[in-house]
């Protein structure tokens, strides 16, 4: 049993009746899936059954922390929120940081699921035990920022911390985030989902403090690690000092950052106009997640011109990336305003930003014409035009209607063979890596269990050129399966479940130091520290074998949901454009990922996991995994290999 | 002697100085050679991207690239540098 770590209770709130109730954790779940994600994925596969409307009231919200979260383990306040997404169909599930997440363990949960639908606007309060469902009818409509303020003032508490829609979210957008603080859960449109539930706002207080089993043991462990953050000048030396800006100078120079909806990567570079020195003259100050020493977060002012005055938190390099590499901007206190209208509007910014790149070539193409936008002049670089959408299409207002669920969903609107521009992995629009210069990048993409997602197994490797577990050449195709696979067993493991701000896994401080290599052996070395910390703070004896295994574990069960929905093989290619087009100007000057190319990599990454080559799960890998209900419901379904 | 073009990358303009400058090196040189020459110039705050606490030159930190190809698919710092080369460093960094 564990004894410390978790806070041993699950909240289930039914929005229909307004009622509650706590349960208790089970203690085989916590061995299972440790935390965060690993919950998240197995709630949902457990209560949200094949062909549930991802809008509908049976859909279901899972918010999951780790068990170090609030604790005193660094960069660990992280969460899970999870549902059918609106947007793919496939898993929604996506991390935001902050002080949210820390909160929830101090009120005493380790999880919240939140069912069914209010029949008037509300938001739930959570104060320890006490919770209550209170009227949403003044805030319906506001934005995400005041809405904030405002609850905290409804509730006489400023110490609450609260997660939020915007208006797209109210609207239904598929592409609505939600919002704590000035963070993001971003992607897959789970702002809809608590818009479908007429749940404005969910606010968390707390008094409990998070136990630790054995504290001596883990204040060794966590000194071991801060140690490891002191001599990785990718966090003080870099991330403190920048954010996340330098990654448009690191991919402008590897000729990756797409631009123009990845019809012109490599001919388009702007690190000059809105890269790391450009966004550090606007840096006003830093902002922390709950015990994070980094405190990467850059509030940044724009002080002049027709945006003086837009002040936001960022914008992260996918933000930046998505109004300026994607839309062709190159006028940096664009990207600021619409960093802070997609926060307040409550709107996933890279989707936002890959839909209107979408509607941009489309227009510069003949496809779309004035007449069909309203009178916008969608130009590539039109910076007026783009923040024009991002109100339009929080709001449904005319061509912002069109393009308010994504970019799939608009093409199937506009028609005319335009579908053909869409830049997505299962009806999620590409991050901002022109995968045609990584490969194993982009066989994350493809191969996740949410769609395009960077963040699920992060290639470092050939991003950032990190040698751990080892150095690879970012252009071959041999050797990505394993390392694919690796990195998203990694990143599920320890940063999704544990939980860990993934950015310590990229710059290479989460692991230990170990010999390069891919193998069980080489990987359970370099998860020592983490292992210990996880096992000192919860009382289970959790070794390195077994964390690793987790990762392979939860995955697993994303696929396994995706499948029951009928995702296929057909479902993990990149855009045909990555396919055929090969980059004509830059450091990946002739890169393309070719059909064949990506079956190489698609056919060995299907062996490792153990799936057939239609990418359904074997049976006997789910039974190694310990998921015999997860095989057993697939068997039932015809949808396993032997 | 031989000229080699050095081209930062983000952050490490600023340990750098500057975005591009020239360097010259006795004929022969390797990239080591250039490393510790520019150790010399730049000093402490540039050994922290591209040393370990034993002082040898080491790729966790800093990505090397020699005309655009990885400095570890060359021969590593033993890498014979030529007239006109193109080195660039690019810092380990985070993106999301």
């Amino acid at each position: 049993m564990y004894s410390g770590g978790y806070m041993g209770r699950i909240l289930r709130l039914n929005l229909t009746r307004r009622t509650y109730d706590i349960e208790e954790l089970p203690v085989e779940m916590a061995r299972a899936f440790v935390g965060g994600t690993g919950f998240a994925l197995k709630l949902l596969f457990d209560e949200v059954p094949a062909g549930t409307e991802p809008l509908g009231s049976s859909n279901k919200l899972i918010i999951a922390p780790g068990p170090l979260t609030g604790t005193e383990s660094p960069c660990s306040s992280r969460m899970a929120f999870a549902a059918r997404s609106p947007l793919t169909g496939a898993v929604g599930m996506g991390l935001s940081g902050g002080h949210f997440p820390a909160e929830i363990k101090f009120a005493g949960y380790d999880a919240l699921i939140i069912e069914g639908r209010a029949p008037s606007a509300l938001y739930v309060s959570i104060d320890d035990d006490q919770v209550t469902f209170r009227s949403a009818d003044k805030l319906w409509g506001m934005g995400t920022q005041d809405c904030q303020l405002f609850i905290k003032e409804d509730l006489g508490q400023q110490g609450a911390r609260i997660a939020c829609i915007g208006p797209a979210g109210e609207n239904l957008s598929r592409i609505a985030c939600i919002i704590n603080e000035r963070r993001a859960i971003g992607r897959k449109g789970l702002g809809a989902v608590m818009g479908s539930k007429n749940l404005k706002a969910i606010a968390v207080h707390g008094t409990r403090e998070v136990h630790i089993a054995q504290p001596k043991r883990f204040g060794e462990a966590r000194s071991r690690l801060l140690q490891r953050f002191k001599s990785t000048p990718a966090l003080y030396g870099g991330l403190s000092k920048v954010g996340t800006s330098d990654c448009i100078d690191v991919t402008c120079a590897l000729g990756i950052f797409p631009a123009m909806n990845y019809s012109q990567t490599g001919e388009f570079e702007p690190a000059d106009e809105v890269g790391s020195a450009a966004q550090a003259r606007d840096t006003i100050r830093r902002v922390a997640c709950y015990n994070c020493p980094v405190a990467c977060s850059q509030v940044r002012l724009a002080r002049e011109g027709p945006y003086a005055g837009f002040l936001t938190e960022g914008p992260e390099f996918e933000s930046s990336w998505a109004f300026s590499g994607a839309t062709g901007v190159d006028y940096l206190p664009a990207l600021y305003a619409a960093d802070r209208m997609c926060d307040d509007f409550g709107l996933d910014t890279m989707s936002t930003g890959m839909s209107i790149a979408f509607a941009m070539e489309l227009y510069e193409r003949g496809i779309l014409t004035l007449d069909d936008t309203g009178g916008l002049d969608l130009q590539f670089g039109n910076h007026i035009a783009m923040l024009q959408l991002v109100h339009d299409m929080a709001y449904r207002h005319g061509f912002g209607a069109i393009l308010a669920d994504g970019a799939l969903k608009a093409a199937q609107r506009i028609g005319q063979g335009s579908q053909e521009y869409v830049m997505h992995v299962k009806g999620l629009e590409l991050p901002g890596y022109d995968v045609r210069g990584a490969k194993a990048h982009g066989l994350n993409y493809a191969t996740t269990y949410v769609g395009a997602d960077h963040n699920r197994g992060y290639a470092a490797q050939e991003i950032f050129g990190n040698t751990v577990p080892l150095a690879v050449d970012r252009f071959a195709i041999e050797g990505k399966a394993e390392l694919c696979k690796w990195n998203q067993e990694m990143k599920m493991a320890l940063c999704d479940c544990a939980t860990f701000c993934a950015f310590l896994l990229t710059a290479g401080a989460l692991l230990d130091p170990a010999p390069p290599g891919l193998s069980p052996a080489d990987t359970e070395a370099r998860i020592g520290t983490v292992t210990e910390l996880l096992s000192s703070a919860t009382g289970l004896p959790f070794t390195p074998a077994e964390i690793a295994r987790v990762g392979e574990r939860a995955n697993a069960v994303g696929r396994a949901f995706n499948v029951r929905e009928g995702f296929r093989r057909k479902d993990d290619y990149l855009p045909d454009r990555l396919a055929n087009e090969p980059l004509r100007a830059g450091a990946s000057k002739g890169q393309c990922t070719s059909r064949a190319d990506q079956d190489f990599m698609l056919d060995r990454y299907y062996e490792l996991c153990g799936y057939d080559k239609n990418g359904l799960p074997s049976r006997r890998r789910l039974l190694e995994l310990g998921l015999d209900s997860v095989a057993h419901e697939l068997s039932d379904k015809g949808l396993l290999s032997p | 002697m031989i000229k080699i073009q050095v081209r930062a990358v983000g952050l490490l303009v600023r340990v750098l100085c500057a975005k591009e400058f020239d360097v010259s090196l006795p004929a022969g040189a390797t990239a080591e050679t250039l490393l510790r020459a520019l150790l010399a110039r730049y000093g402490e705050e540039l050994a922290k991207w591209t040393t370990n606490s034993e002082g040898q030159i080491e790729n966790q930190h800093v990505r090397i690239l020699v005309n655009g190809k990885e400095l570890f698919m060359l021969r590593g710092v033993d890498s014979v540098l030529a007239e006109g080369d193109v080195v660039s460093m690019i810092p380990v960094v985070g993106g999301g």
